[in-house]
């Protein structure tokens, strides 16, 4: 038995967030930061649900207020469940809105894939 | 003559011996090359050695070769080695470890001996697992290697223009990396 399970009242266009840590950004020569794959890699991998913090009145920053120099990414749980991972709420006292998307990523370039369906919603601070 | 082919060592033929601390990073001949190569013309061995530094920390590697030039890939791929090596747990805010040494000095092994002397230098980056991937983003290519703990390591190839992915197994693959990599040059 998997240890999570799709929770079908996760809509397919809620948004999942995930922090990313300045060693998973790769900036370009025009300023543009990538997001590496490896991101995307656990098996269970935690996110912010959208309409939980929305609900309890937090704005998608609060999610990185605690990061500096941290980005935000999202990516929706109809892109998540279209490439075989779970969305599962998994709430724990220091972040109600804690959620996980789960499934193998490694193999098969599904982290890279997740990847590709992120967009920022917080741009990191500019590298230096 | 098979004297002239003595002078271009190549990456396959260096070997690096690394601590988390310090590295020892080694050119030979290999027995087929000691035999063909006339006494006088052979190359002198010399001893270099290159600091790094990453969160206050300094990371000397030593090495020794005879006297080529050092590619441009090395002191981005070495840096960012370092930069792993000095992570602190909890780096990407969701409980991940450090990083793996042991695996860091395989990867440093192995890449090293897959690049060519005008290979693109890969990113290197840190998994949550304690392993790491190199990456290379270029010309519509995506390219991984991954090393990860508990796992054969294994590349996963992206043509974006073609349309075509694939995932090979290291190091039984390692000469269609290079091959791969050498047309990202």
């Amino acid at each position: 038995m998997p240890a999570f399970e799709d929770d079908p009242s996760i809509a397919d266009e809620e948004r999942l967030f995930r922090r990313i840590p300045r060693t998973w950004i790769d900036w370009d020569d025009d300023g543009t930061a990538a997001i590496s794959s490896a991101a995307f890699k656990d098996e269970e991998l935690s996110i912010n649900i959208e309409s939980i913090m929305v609900r309890d009145g937090r704005p998608p920053a609060d999610a990185i207020r605690q990061y500096p120099g941290y980005g935000l990414a999202a990516i929706t749980a109809a892109h998540a469940r279209s490439l075989n991972q779970a969305v599962a709420r998994d709430p724990i006292q220091e972040e109600p809105a804690h959620g996980v998307i789960y499934g193998q990523k490694k193999r098969g370039g599904i982290a890279g894939k997740l990847r590709d369906g992120a967009s920022w919603v917080i741009n990191p601070p500019p590298n230096e | 003559m098979a004297t002239a082919a003595t002078a271009e060592l190549t990456l396959q033929e260096r070997a690096i011996l690394a601590s988390s601390a310090s590295a020892t990073y080694l050119d030979h001949f290999s027995s087929t090359d000691r035999v063909l190569v006339p006494v006088l013309q052979q190359p002198v061995q010399v001893t270099r050695k290159r600091t790094y530094y990453s969160c206050g920390q300094a990371y000397t590697i030593e090495w020794q070769d005879f006297g080529q030039p050092i590619p441009a890939w090395f002191d981005p791929l070495v840096q960012g080695f370092v930069d792993l090596l000095t992570l602190p747990p909890n780096w990407n805010s969701y409980q991940a470890g450090t990083i793996d040494s042991q695996i860091v000095h395989d990867a440093m092994n192995f890449i090293n001996g897959v690049l060519g002397p005008t290979s693109p230098a890969p990113r290197v980056v840190p998994l949550s697992s304690g392993g790491l991937q190199l990456e290379w983003h270029r010309q519509g290519i995506d390219l991984e290697v991954v090393f990860d703990r508990g796992e054969r390591p294994f590349f996963y190839y992206k043509d974006r223009v073609k349309g075509q992915e694939s995932e090979h197994s290291l190091p039984e693959d390692s000469s269609v990396l290079s091959s791969i990599i050498a047309n990202l040059e």
